[in-house]
C-alpha cells in the first residue's frame, strides 16, 4: 500500500443549526479546502448515517458533490450507524493507498435537530436487533446493561462514572466546535434525569447538528495516516460472549496496532467514543490502553485527564463536543489532526506524535481504531 | 411477579424453543450460521431457568409510554443468554435466580424468582 497523509481539516460548531445539510457540509469542506489549499480531487467521499428520514433526503452523494461544485468527481455513501465517519475515511485512505486516487475530499455530516428527541431517539433505535428492539431496548438501554454489568465485575460506582462526563465538559470548555462549552459537577450529573439505570441524561450524549470534512492525499504532510482496522460484532447484544467488552474494538485496535507498527503504550492520546460514559471507559481498554477493569482505575487517578499520562478525549469528546451520529467518527480524526498541527483552541490540548481514534457502530456492531502520526 | 398486559397471555415457564450448535453455542434468536464455528444451528430447547446477568429501567421508552419498563438478560442453565422484560416493580438483582416464559406475542418476561 502507498503512504496516505491529511492535508487539511474542516469542522463547523455542532449543536443546533439552522442550515441544510448540504450548506453545513459545504462550511466545512471550505475550510478543509483552505487548509489544504487545493480544491482538485479525484474522489468525494460523503458520510451522514440516515438523512433519508432524518431529512427525506436521498442520493446524498450525488446531491453533495453537486452542491459543493465537485461534478464529475465519482463519489460514494458510506454508512456503518455512528462510526460511519470513521469507515468512510477508511474506504478514503484504501482508495489513496491503492494509488487509484492521488487526493480525495472525505465530507461526512448529520442534521438531526429537525425531528422530536422521541423520533430521533425512536430512528437511532433501528440499528438494534429485531428481538432486542421488540423487548423495548434502545440504544441507551442497552448501554445501561453493559455498564450495569461493568459495575458488577469491576467495582465501578455511579459516582466514578459521572467523572468522565465531568471531565469532557471541561476539556471543551474553550473548544469552539463543541456543542457544550460549560463545566459540570459530578453533582450535576447524578442530579440529572434518569435515562435507563444507572445511566442519566449527562451520561450521553447529545443529539447534535454537525459537519466535517478532510482532505487524504499520497503526497506527504503534516499528519500520517499509519493505521486502520475495522471489524464487527453480533448485532444481538444477548447473543455475545461478552456484556462488558467489544470484540469489535478489540479486533479493530489489533488490526490498525499491526499496520502501524507500534504498541498501545506509544500512544500520546486518543479520542474514544464516548456516546455513554461507559462506553469510554469499556473502549480505552477495549484498544489497548488498558487492562480490563484498568480503564476504570486510569479514570479515577486522574491518567486520562489531559496533563495525566494517558489523555483521553481532550476534544471534549462526544459528550461536550457533540454527536451529529455521522460526523463523529471524522471529527475525532479532525480534534487529532488539530492537536497535531498545533491549532487545537481547547482549555487543555497536548501536542501528540501518535493519536488515536476509537468509532463505534451501532451497539459496537462495526467498530473502527484509527491510528495516526505527526509529521512534526 | 409480574401481570399480563391487556390482550396478552401469560404462560408459566416452559422449556424454551432456542438453536443450538454441535459446538456448545446455542441462542433464542432465530439464526442460520454459528457464530462461534459456522457450523448451521439446529432447533432444540432450553431449560428456562437462569441467573440475572444485567438489568436496566427504562424511564424514557421508545414508544413514549410514561411508566418505567424493565429489560434485563439472564444466563440461562443450560449456557444461553436471552433478553427479557421484567416489571420493575419487582427488584431484580444481578445473580438472581429467574425463570424466563414465553407470552404469546412472543416478548420473553421473567416470570419468577426461585423462593
Amino acid at each position: 500500500m502507498n503512504r496516505v497523509w491529511i492535508e487539511g481539516i474542516g469542522i463547523t460548531k455542532f449543536g443546533k443549526r439552522p442550515e441544510s445539510l448540504s450548506e453545513l457540509i459545504l462550511e466545512a469542506a471550505r475550510a478543509a479546502i483552505q487548509d489544504a489549499e487545493c480544491d482538485e480531487f479525484d474522489a468525494v467521499y460523503v458520510g451522514a448515517m440516515n438523512p433519508d428520514e432524518f431529512l427525506d433526503v436521498s442520493n446524498i452523494a450525488s446531491v453533495i458533490t453537486d452542491y459543493l461544485g465537485l461534478v464529475p468527481a465519482p463519489t460514494m455513501r458510506v454508512e456503518t450507524a455512528s462510526s460511519t465517519g470513521a469507515a468512510l475515511f477508511a474506504a478514503a485512505f484504501h482508495a489513496v493507498a491503492s494509488g487509484d486516487c492521488g487526493r480525495v475530499l472525505i465530507v461526512a455530516g448529520e442534521i438531526m435537530t429537525r425531528v422530536s428527541t422521541i423520533e430521533a431517539t425512536e430512528l437511532m433505535s433501528q440499528v438494534i436487533d429485531a428481538d432486542e428492539r421488540r423487548h423495548g431496548a434502545t440504544m441507551t438501554a442497552l448501554a445501561a446493561l453493559a455498564t450495569r454489568r461493568y459495575m458488577v465485575e469491576y467495582g465501578l460506582t455511579e459516582e466514578e462514572l459521572a467523572l468522565v462526563a465531568v471531565k469532557n465538559h471541561d476539556n471543551g470548555t474553550g473548544n469552539p466546535y463543541a456543542h457544550f462549552q460549560k463545566s459540570i459537577s459530578v453533582s450535576d450529573v447524578l442530579s440529572s434525569r434518569m435515562i435507563a439505570d444507572p445511566l442519566k441524561l449527562y451520561d450521553c450524549s447529545p443529539i447534535s447538528d454537525g459537519a466535517v470534512a478532510v482532505v487524504l492525499t499520497g503526497t506527504p504532510g503534516p499528519v500520517e495516516v499509519i493505521g486502520i482496522g475495522q471489524a464487527t460484532d453480533l448485532v444481538a447484544v444477548q447473543m455475545r460472549s461478552s456484556l462488558t467488552h467489544f470484540n469489535s474494538t478489540r479486533l479493530a485496535a489489533e488490526k490498525a496496532f499491526k499496520m502501524a507498527k507500534i504498541r498501545p503504550a506509544e500512544i500520546d492520546t486518543a479520542e474514544i467514543h464516548d456516546a455513554f460514559t461507559s462506553f469510554e471507559i469499556i473502549g480505552s481498554e477495549d484498544v489497548g490502553l488498558f487492562p480490563p477493569g484498568g480503564g476504570r482505575i486510569a479514570l479515577i487517578e486522574g491518567e486520562t485527564q489531559p496533563r495525566g499520562r494517558m489523555p483521553i478525549n481532550t476534544s471534549g469528546g462526544l459528550k461536550a463536543r457533540g454527536h451529529p451520529v455521522g460526523a463523529s467518527g471524522l471529527a475525532q480524526i479532525a480534534e487529532i489532526t488539530l492537536q497535531m498541527t498545533g491549532r487545537a483552541e481547547y482549555r487543555h490540548p497536548v501536542s501528540p506524535r501518535y493519536g488515536l481514534t476509537q468509532s463505534v457502530g451501532g451497539l459496537a456492531t462495526n467498530n473502527l481504531v484509527t491510528i495516526l502520526r505527526s509529521s512534526f | 411477579m409480574r401481570t399480563a398486559e391487556a390482550g396478552e397471555a401469560f404462560v408459566a415457564p416452559a422449556p424454551l424453543d432456542v438453536f443450538k450448535c454441535a459446538c456448545g453455542y446455542g441462542t433464542a434468536l432465530p439464526r442460520v450460521y454459528c457464530p462461534r464455528c459456522r457450523d448451521l444451528l439446529r432447533a432444540s430447547t432450553s431449560s428456562p431457568w437462569g441467573a440475572v446477568l444485567t438489568w436496566t429501567i427504562l424511564h424514557v421508552r421508545p414508544d413514549g409510554a410514561r411508566e418505567p419498563s424493565g429489560l434485563c438478560v439472564v444466563g440461562l442453565e443450560s449456557g444461553i443468554n436471552v433478553m427479557a422484560k421484567f416489571d420493575p416493580r419487582s427488584k431484580l438483582a444481578v445473580g438472581d435466580r429467574v425463570a424466563v416464559a414465553l407470552a404469546t406475542d412472543g416478548v420473553r418476561w421473567i416470570s419468577r424468582s426461585a423462593p
